[in-house]
């Protein structure tokens, strides 16, 4: 795909720690075209946040990566620090989660959002940074006067819409949000979702969206993947994937979720039996095959590829 | 502010009752089993008001300390504040530059050995500050004393001054400070451990938080993002740290004081045990904990003016 904003090629990503190689993600290939959106689900564990900070390198130092990352038609992994310190925050700019700790504690919002600005010089002094930055907050949901606080000042909410202003302080093309609707009561996780969604248009941004909430995904993406111990077990329009998944573990994953409508769903959802395998200790064959419920003989010999599933779909699953 | 005014009070009251509860005999102490007319203790005793009830002996001490009034030393019979005022410049300038040196050096140190961590930069710094730290500082300040002044001799073994030397000025200075450098050194090298250690574990849990990948994402360098989010974040421990030390300055070099002759406070305090001269103890026991207590104040007001989430006091 010649129209790829970013494009991942047989990415592998191993961690070395105590001496043992743990691989968190383990030969993953995806594209977005420019404006489209992707999302990302998986249980935690999976390598869903080890990819996302792969684009941009932010990975502890001593991390084994493979593979080819190409964002805005630059070799992301071929970079040099300086040309990697430019691509951050210009080409790609990531949403983090607002739960976390984000937000630097003793900075105020206003000049956390303006820093990447003056560092890119992408306005011309401090006062028009300032104008930016009271700018972003409007755009957010956020009165001006919000500039001048502290993160502990601020509400989950408040915090995360914070976040996604600083994420667009430079004009990225691409914005990866990382899990930002997790910890945020129903309503305000509706309001970012929204939010999202409006910025994307209007600013015809490309989306990379990782979540364990496969619901949000399929609001508010029109690709989505599924990733399981490292890899990519299903990928394919949102909407077809959630409803009818090929990959009996995206059947499990959406059936996690009670159906709108369903009285029965909703009393009693389907989950998925068992823990996730640890990225260190993986099973034989199909990873996924202790805790498949139509697991089998031929799950066992070899680890499936994912293949054709459908028209613009893949899935990897000796059954596809 | 008012626990630190009670905490004061409270050291007032604690500090007279200490000494009395120490059985003693100052007028006998003062001519140390000389035979001396039981008049002249008598009048002694009368002058030193030892000879009142000891409820009475609170209520003149409260009210003459109230006047920085602190009584005669036993000693020497000068007034005991002006053998404190008489002492304070050379513990200030001797304590207060070897804190600062330990403070900034200390502070430097633990950053670079965490940001650095587990290089042979980390391993050099914890190990070397780690041993003058757990070493006794009158006994480092000896090993220093013997090695540079008695076996080398390139510097004086003790005192302020060049025993009959009548310089004035700068020259005088120069002389001051050629005869701190000693004193200076052991009492540096002894504080240093404690801050290179507090920053190194303050800036290794900074170091894990997510504010730190967030800078790296935006496409700081790796030094700005040390500079302008780490240490900021891993200082606030350091300077609570540095503000109380700061409260021991007068009172902390009691034996190195005494190690290298230096004529300040903690010199005088050695002399005063040995009387004991106990208006001289209670004077100085006074005016340390009051430094302690001024520094914590210090200390809390400094962390709510760097610290945003602390309340202002």
């Amino acid at each position: 795909m010649s129209d790829s904003l970013l494009s991942i090629r047989d990415l592998s990503i191993t961690y070395h720690t105590q001496g043992r190689a743990v691989p968190a993600v383990r030969r993953v290939s995806l594209d977005i075209e420019k404006g489209g959106s992707l999302g990302l689900a998986g249980e935690s564990g999976c390598g869903k946040s080890t990819l996302a900070n792969s684009i941009l390198r932010l990975l502890p130092a001593g991390t084994e990566v493979t593979g080819h990352i190409t964002l805005d038609g630059k070799d992301v992994l071929g970079l040099t620090p300086g040309g990697l310190r430019a691509v951050r925050w210009t080409a790609g700019a990531i949403v983090f989660q607002g739960a976390l700790h984000a937000l630097n504690p003793v900075q105020t919002v206003g000049d956390q959002i303006a820093e990447p600005m003056s560092l890119h010089r992408t306005v011309a002094d401090d006062d028009a940074a300032k104008v930016r930055v009271v700018e972003l907050l409007r755009r957010v949901g956020l009165p001006a006067a919000r500039a001048e606080s502290f993160p502990h000042e601020l509400s989950g909410g408040q915090r995360q819409r914070v976040l996604i202003a600083m994420a667009l302080a430079c004009d990225p093309q691409l914005l990866i949000a990382d899990e930002p609707t997790t910890a945020l009561d129903l309503m305000v996780q509706a309001q970012v979702l929204a939010l999202l969604e409006d910025l994307k248009e209007e600013r015809d941004l490309t989306l990379l969206f990782i979540t364990h909430d496969l619901s949000v995904l399929t609001y508010a993406c029109e690709r989505l993947a599924v990733m399981y111990a490292g890899r990519i077990v299903e990928e394919g329009p949102a909407w077809e994937v959630f409803e009818n998944g090929s990959h009996p573990y995206t059947r499990a994953l959406a059936a996690a979720f009670p159906t709108i409508g369903d009285e029965g769903s909703r009393m009693a959802p389907s989950g998925l039996g068992g823990d996730p395998p640890t990225p260190g200790d993986l099973p034989g064959g199909c990873p996924f095959h202790p805790r498949c419920p139509l697991a089998h003989d031929a799950c066992l010999p070899a680890e499936p590829e994912l293949r054709v599933s459908g028209e613009a779909r893949r899935a990897a699953c000796v059954l596809v | 502010m008012l626990g630190s005014v009670l905490t004061l009070v409270f050291v007032l009251v604690f500090n007279f009752f200490l000494f009395r509860v120490v059985q003693t005999d100052p007028i006998g102490s003062l001519f140390r089993g000389r035979n001396v007319p039981q008049a002249t203790i008598d009048n002694l005793r009368v002058a030193f008001g030892l000879d009142q009830p000891i409820g009475t002996q609170f209520l003149y001490y409260l009210r003459e300390t109230a006047q920085l009034n602190f009584g005669i030393s036993y000693q020497s019979r000068q007034p005991v504040w002006d053998e404190i005022v008489r002492a304070i410049p050379a513990t200030l300038a001797l304590v207060g530059i070897s804190s600062v040196l330990s403070a900034v050096i200390g502070t430097l140190g633990g950053i670079v050995a965490a940001w650095r961590r587990n290089t042979w930069k980390d391993h050099s710094i914890t190990s070397s500050t780690m041993v003058f730290y757990s070493m006794p500082d009158f006994w480092l300040g000896m090993i220093l004393l013997v090695l540079f002044a008695v076996v080398l001799g390139w510097f004086p073994v003790g005192g302020i001054t060049t025993a009959g030397s009548n310089e004035t000025g700068l020259a005088r200075l120069i002389d001051q400070a050629y005869h701190m450098f000693l004193p200076a050194l052991t009492l540096t090298l002894a504080y240093l451990g404690e801050y290179t250690l507090v920053t190194r574990s303050s800036l290794l849990d900074v170091m894990g938080e997510d504010y730190l990948t967030v800078a790296r994402a935006k496409g700081l360098r790796d030094v700005r993002v040390r500079n302008r989010h780490a240490v900021p974040n891993a200082l606030l421990p350091v300077v609570t740290l540095t503000a109380i030390n700061f409260g021991f300055v007068l009172s902390g070099a009691i034996a190195v004081e005494a190690v290298f002759s230096w004529p300040g406070l903690g010199k005088a305090t050695a002399d005063a045990i040995r009387g004991p001269d106990l208006p001289m103890l209670q004077a100085l026991f006074l005016l340390f904990s009051a430094a302690v207590i001024v520094f914590n104040l210090i200390a809390d007001i400094t962390y709510s003016w760097l610290d945003p989430r602390v309340e202002e006091i």
